[in-house]
């Protein structure tokens, strides 16, 4: 028994640590929501253009604004020594290129999706309303896993292309908007 | 263990971690695109404390589910886990409330308000708790210690309540909830429907019958009152789904009891005036609307009126009071630096209240005006870590006097930690039973016919507030609160032993010093405990005794010691402890006591929850009257259909 103690005490310390990360159980990849938005916040760029003379100037960061960044915020690269991170998080109100508004109630984000209907934003919404709020993109749950919806009408109305390839992946919404 | 035996646990870890997803990959999911991003799982969120509001105040939540566990039947009851609340039960239906050392049946230095809508009597101050919403109504208390008159009315001198009742998409289905016990019975049902894609509409009924047995005096010469009650009330609300959202709000109670009533405002327990048995059957009720437009993250603009009937009855003065008030408020979005509140509010009060002799009570002051505005600014010094915050409000009172109360705060935040500091100015005015003359009471075995006061000046409050809140780990939150509150011209009653007169005058000035600590541990899934401790050290200049009066503050020190424990031995049985040492900062002459509550909840079925509630278990004390309150116990079955 004595010298299976140091075998406990280790099996102990490494259960302790398992919950700490994201893991592989079983095959399965699994992460906080709160990551996977920020995730999807810094991939969905490359499949988004904005019009002529907006957007981020290049070498600037695309400036993400949200209303709860201090959840996103673990999951953005910081920058390094003599080197800007490719997006810069800051809380909204802000000037911005992308919007997150995850954790506001549903009309604070209808209000904040009226100021800036008409500006090239890319707003992301998680609510089974948002798109029809106006929202571009919206996330939603789907088998245990956050998946991504796309508003064509809000996109046309801030301006914003849309890649083929990212419509192929995703799901569309074409319905109209409340007022 | 030896250093041999570290070194083989150490290479344990090691190997063990060589296998584990860590030195797999690192971060594995930085590396994955979009595509593969859709079908990572989401993990459910890990057990972690909600992080408190970052408001620069003591504040305490009680959640519904803190008034569930704590096996509370009325507000009263869940208050009392807040500390710096006394609570303590003076008849069956009465209860005194008070906050940071001022206690009394005519609590008059803290604001009551539900929903937004004040329910402290604006006569005689006092709260009729047992008329409020039934406690399943309700969604959440928000308790502000300390003065806050920068946002709320002339009243919130050192403290407010904010009982939020649940909307009505809150109340759908149906819902009946039983309880009966050696304190009486009381039934409540209630019912919600959706009435369309964005409205909601729920009714409410409650009847309730309490025999005040389990209240009586030293002497057995009496009992608590018995005391009924018949409740109806409806709420509807609105929301368009885009920015808007209305409410619509109303509420009817009648209660009956027979009661023995202290004569004067010296009130139970102290220096009043003689008991006189008085038959009482109150009709009390209101109706409220909101409107309530989201302007953007954290701003909205807020409309609301509501008129109130509240009987105002106290010894021989009978009648009641009608309260028409409006408020329009804006949070605006934050603008920079700026983070800007403010609000404007008006209140028309006029009364029948009587008494025997029409000349006892102010006759000049029956309808009486009075508004207000304020202005608050968040000014961030140092984004997400340092913020200033400066607010004025004006109050035009009755007489059409201005008064200005200021406050200026300091919040630092970090990490999971936030200190924060006060300054603030709090005023309180008199009110029309305290101008009032023509009445004798009894102070001490001899009779003082009170007369007519002459021209009284507002109560004043200059409070010095510091606070630390910190979550110390994911499981542990510690919060503390240290206040110094300097007061000066509070109204009490001054005697004239020679003429065998009383009168109330502004001459009691004095200095209070505490201390509010509290803990949340969670120690296990099935078991968190809760202990808290209320300091209160009270300095009264220039008295050679007790100040007489109504929730009039005594020289010395109070403290209370609280603890919760809340356990669920299994998952759907909770068994629930509530352990204090209650020692009053204005009724000294009554000994501290040890209170032992118990709650024990088993959820049957997903619509069938049984509850038995021990109240008063560690034996019969005098709380804050020469009633003592004894042990009951109830059972509740809440049946969902």
């Amino acid at each position: 028994m004595g010298k299976l103690r140091p075998l406990l005490i280790a099996v102990l310390f490494w259960g302790l640590l398992w919950p700490v990360f994201p893991v592989w159980a079983g095959g399965r990849l699994t992460a906080t929501p709160d990551q996977l938005r920020a995730l999807y916040v810094q991939r969905l760029v490359k499949y988004v253009a904005w019009p002529d003379g907006t957007g981020p100037a290049p070498g600037q960061p695309f400036i993400v604004a949200a209303t709860d960044p201090a959840r996103l915020r673990p999951y953005f690269p910081a920058p390094g020594p003599g080197k800007e991170s490719d997006f810069r998080l800051v809380r909204w109100p802000a000037r911005c290129d992308l919007l997150v508004l995850a954790g506001a109630s549903r009309r604070e984000v209808a209000a904040i999706l009226k100021r800036v209907a008409d500006k090239p934003v890319l707003t992301i919404t998680q609510d089974p309303e948002g798109p029809a709020l106006g929202a571009v993109v919206n996330f939603y749950m789907q088998g245990g896993r956050l998946k991504i919806e796309v508003g064509l009408g809000a996109a046309r109305r801030a301006r914003l292309s849309i890649s083929s390839r990212l419509l192929q992946l995703v799901r569309i919404h074409e319905g109209p908007d409340r007022e | 263990m030896g250093l041999d035996r570290w070194r083989t646990v150490f290479l344990c870890i090691a190997f063990l971690l060589l296998f584990s997803p860590v030195a797999r990959g690192g971060d594995d999911l930085s590396d994955l695109g979009l595509e593969e991003l859709m079908q990572v799982e989401v993990a459910s969120a890990t057990r972690r404390a909600e992080p408190l509001s970052r408001i620069p105040a003591a504040v305490t939540v009680l959640t519904e589910e803190d008034i569930f566990r704590s096996g509370a039947t009325n507000v009263p009851e869940a208050l009392q886990l807040v500390p710096g609340v006394h609570v303590a039960q003076m008849n069956t239906d009465r209860w005194a409330v008070g906050v940071r050392g001022f206690n009394g049946l005519l609590s008059n230095k803290h604001l009551v308000l539900v929903d937004g809508r004040p329910v402290t009597s604006p006569v005689l101050t006092g709260v009729q708790w047992g008329n409020l919403v039934p406690i399943g109504m309700v969604k959440r208390i928000e308790v502000v210690r300390g003065t806050r008159t920068s946002l709320w009315g002339a009243e919130s001198f050192t403290g407010v309540i904010n009982i939020i009742t649940k909307n009505a998409y809150e109340l759908q289905g149906g819902q009946s909830v039983t309880t009966a016990g050696t304190r009486g019975v009381s039934q409540t049902v209630r019912q919600g429907w959706e009435t369309g894609d964005n409205t909601a509409v729920a009714v409410y009924g409650n009847g309730e019958y309490l025999n005040g047995d389990w209240l009586s005096s030293r002497r057995e010469e009496r009992d608590g009152h018995e005391w009924s009650k018949v409740q109806g009330g409806l709420r509807a609300d609105w929301e368009n789904a885009f920015t808007d959202a209305l409410s619509v709000q109303s509420d009817l109670v009648r209660s009956a009891t027979e009661e023995e009533m202290p004569g004067g405002p010296g009130g139970p327990g102290g220096p009043g005036g003689p008991p006189e048995t008085m038959s009482r059957s109150d009709l009390n009720g209101y109706a409220q609307f909101a409107w309530d437009r989201a302007t953007g993250l954290d701003s909205n603009l807020r409309f609301r009126t509501s008129y109130t009937r509240d009987t105002a009855m106290l010894a021989d003065l009978d009648g009641g009071v009608n309260v028409l008030d409006a408020e329009l408020t804006s949070a605006m979005e934050q603008m920079g630096r700026h983070y800007l509140t403010w609000g404007l509010g008006t209140q028309y009060i006029w009364d029948d209240v009587h008494g025997d002799g029409l000349e006892k009570l102010d006759r000049g002051h029956i309808y009486s005006w009075t508004g207000s505005s304020f202005l608050r600014d968040r000014i961030t010094l140092l984004p997400e870590s340092l913020y200033f915050i400066a607010g004025l409000k004006a109050d035009v009172l009755g007489g059409g006097d201005v008064e200005l109360q200021p406050t200026v705060r300091l919040l630092h935040t970090r990490d999971n930690a936030e200190y924060w500091l006060a300054v603030s100015r709090g005023v309180r005015a008199d009110t029309r039973y305290q101008r009032s003359g023509s009445y004798r009471i009894n102070i001490g075995g001899t009779e003082y016919q009170v007369v007519a006061p002459g021209n009284l000046k507002t109560e004043k409050l200059i409070s010095y507030e510091a606070g630390y809140r910190q979550a110390l780990t994911p499981d542990t939150r510690f919060d503390l609160s240290l206040y110094v509150n300097d007061y000066s011209e509070l109204l009490m009653l001054t005697v004239d032993e020679a003429t065998h007169t009383a009168r109330v005058t502004n001459s009691l000035k004095g200095t209070a010093y505490g201390l509010e600590a509290m803990l949340e541990w969670t120690v296990a899934d099935w078991l968190t405990l809760k202990p808290s401790a209320s300091l209160i050290y009270q300095n009264i200049y220039g008295l050679d005794s007790s100040p007489v009066g109504d929730s009039m503050p005594e020289e010395g020190l109070g403290n209370e010691m609280k603890l919760q424990i809340l356990t669920k031995p299994l998952e759907d049985v909770g068994l629930d402890l509530f352990l204090g040492y209650l020692d009053s900062p204005n009724q000294l002459h009554l000994s501290p006591y040890f209170s032992v509550e118990a709650h024990a909840s088993w959820r049957a079925s997903d619509t069938l929850l049984l509850e038995l509630i021990g109240r008063n278990l560690g034996g019969s004390h005098e709380q804050f009257s020469d009633l003592a309150v004894g042990p009951s116990v109830d059972c509740r079955i809440t049946w969902d259909f």
